[in-house]
Formats: C-alpha cells, sequence, structure tokens
C-alpha cells in the first residue's frame, strides 16, 4: 500500500516537472545553434525576390549565417538595434535585429563592414529580407 | 567671363536637381523597425507579443498609408506562447504576413511641417491570416524634427480572422485582443 502511494506521488511529480518545464522552456538560443544555411545577403535577397513562397518554405524560422557588407546601421526602435546588409538591389536589404543587450556590439559596426551574422529568418517585406535574434559571428 | 558663366551655370544646375530631388522625394515617410504588440487579458492569464521590424511607408500629401509585418518577428515572454501563436493561431508558416492597407482620413489635419500633435482617424483593410476586413481607428501623430511618429490602439476579435482557440485554453486567451502600433517614420530621403 505504501509502495503503491509512493509511486503515485513519484508520478504525479514527473507529471509536474514535465508540465512545468514545458511551461517555462528556454526560447531557443538562436546564437548557440548550428546554422541550418550559410549564404550572402545578395544570394540571399536574390532567391527571396525570385520567389518568396518557396523561398520561406525553405529558410523560415531556419537559422542562417548571412555574409555581407554593412549598408546601414538603424537604432530608431531602441527595443531591437538593426544591421541592415546591402544586396545587388539599391534600397533593399537583409536587416538583422539584435536584442537591446546588444546595442554595443552594433555600435562599433560602420558602414561598408564585410560581417557576418547569425540569425532566425522571418521573411520578406517591403524593404527586403527580415531576421530576428541576431548576433556577430566573429 | 567664360569661367563666370560656367559658374553660374553649374549653380543653377545644381539648384535644380536638389529642387527636382526635394521634389521626388517629398512627403513620403517611412519606418523599417516600427513598432507592433498585442496584448491578450483574460482572469486566467496576460500574453503579450511585440514585433520590432514593423515596415511602413506613408504619403503625407495623399495620407496613404501601408504596413507590413512578419508574424515571425513577434517575440513573447514564454517560449511555449510564441510556439502556439506561430504554430496554431496564426500558421504564420501558411500566412507569413500580415497586412494593413489604408490612409489617414483627415491627412489636411496634420502640418508635416510644423511641430505638433495631430488627430485624424485610419481607415483601411487588415489582412491577417487569409481574411481581410475593413478597419477604422483613431490615429495620433506627432511631428517633432523633422520626424513623425504614428500611435494607434484598436481591438480586434479572433473569430473575424479565422484565428481558432482550442477548448482547453479559451479562458487564458481574450476573444478580443489590443493591438498598438507605434511607428517611428523618418523622412524619406
Amino acid at each position: 500500500m505504501f509502495k503503491r502511494i509512493l509511486l503515485f506521488i513519484i508520478i504525479i511529480g514527473i507529471i509536474v516537472a514535465i508540465a512545468s518545464y514545458m511551461w517555462n522552456k528556454p526560447h531557443k538560443d538562436i546564437a548557440a545553434a548550428k546554422e541550418d544555411f550559410i549564404l550572402s545577403a545578395t544570394q540571399f535577397y536574390k532567391e527571396y525576390s525570385t520567389d518568396e513562397v518557396a523561398s520561406n518554405a525553405k529558410y523560415l524560422e531556419k537559422v542562417i549565417a548571412v555574409e555581407g557588407v554593412l549598408f546601414e546601421i538603424q537604432l530608431e526602435n531602441p527595443d531591437e538595434p538593426t544591421v541592415a546588409l546591402s544586396t545587388a538591389e539599391p534600397d533593399l536589404t537583409v536587416r538583422c535585429g539584435f536584442k537591446k543587450e546588444l546595442l554595443e556590439d552594433v555600435k562599433k559596426l560602420k558602414v561598408g563592414d564585410k560581417i557576418k551574422i547569425k540569425g532566425k529568418c522571418d521573411g520578406m517585406d517591403m524593404f527586403g529580407v527580415v531576421m530576428t535574434q541576431c548576433s556577430l559571428i566573429k | 567671363m567664360k569661367n563666370k558663366t560656367r559658374i553660374i551655370l553649374m549653380a543653377g544646375v545644381i539648384a535644380i536637381s536638389a529642387a527636382f530631388t526635394v521634389n521626388v522625394a517629398g512627403g513620403k515617410y517611412m519606418t523599417k523597425n516600427g513598432k507592433v504588440s498585442f496584448f491578450s487579458h483574460t482572469d486566467m492569464e496576460d500574453i503579450k507579443g511585440d514585433n520590432n521590424k514593423v515596415a511602413s511607408v506613408l504619403d503625407s500629401k495623399t495620407g496613404k498609408m501601408q504596413i507590413e509585418i512578419l508574424v515571425k518577428s513577434f517575440v513573447f515572454k514564454k517560449a511555449l506562447m510564441e510556439e502556439h501563436f506561430n504554430e496554431n493561431y496564426m500558421e504564420s508558416t501558411k500566412y507569413p504576413k500580415s497586412k494593413f492597407d489604408g490612409k489617414i482620413d483627415d491627412i489636411n489635419a496634420i502640418d508635416f511641417t510644423k511641430d505638433g500633435t495631430y488627430k485624424s482617424t485610419v481607415s483601411g483593410n487588415l489582412t491577417i491570416k487569409d481574411k481581410t476586413n475593413s478597419v477604422k481607428t483613431n490615429g495620433t501623430f506627432t511631428v517633432k524634427d523633422g520626424k513623425l511618429n504614428g500611435k494607434a490602439v484598436f481591438k480586434i476579435k479572433l473569430a473575424d480572422y479565422n484565428v481558432e482557440i482550442p477548448a482547453v485554453v479559451k479562458d487564458k486567451i481574450a476573444k478580443e485582443l489590443e493591438i498598438t502600433v507605434d511607428l517611428d517614420y523618418l523622412a524619406l530621403k
């Protein structure tokens, strides 16, 4: 009888532990994750502008390491410092949003720098391809 | 004499091209990193999602306004909320983009050349998932140092956009969401 009660308590304990783990499970750490694709900003945008639907199927929510030339640093939204990489099209870029804790990293960069950024692909809007949860690859 | 003519001619060309540039860019505003948040409140739980990658262009002459929101750019406090939001409610792989296509109804109420706060309703079509509905809301526009901020807070019904909430969690998610739009526009150069 005692054993059975103990077993019951253990099972309940495990269920509660799993449920609370699921509920509080941490966000995927994109900076630490292995990249699914490595490509240049030019290539990335070219693929997206050629076929947005197919590119979404291929890249959405994937971890991408993108290489390119820094076109612009965008700091107008203090919650997400952003670095835009040049593509073959003027004014259309790959926008990479960083967490605000990484503001100092972003501020150190200069227009024209050749950089490599890792992030999560969110799709394409009127200004180009968008990535968030980005970090610099040194 | 020849030199003088040349200088005058050059100054003329520069003046004309400068005027032309101003004219072309005249009155267009854009943001690439605007903010849209939504808030769901029930007695059981408060849920908030923030998107800092909202793209928008605004024509200050016609009042025409376009907003694009990539659904996957929304961030939540809890990873599980983000997962449910993307996979179950918004189906963001199938419908990655939400859009607003509309206009500032009373564009003359806003003096884009003068610092100040102006009000006008904004109306247009809001597309979430595969559903488009017309919406109308109060907008507040603040002009300061050549920049423009546009703000609006309004409510949408989930049922209007084919967002189905499973019975198990229906007490945790409000049937109406509060949407906050906060866009810091830059004048297009």
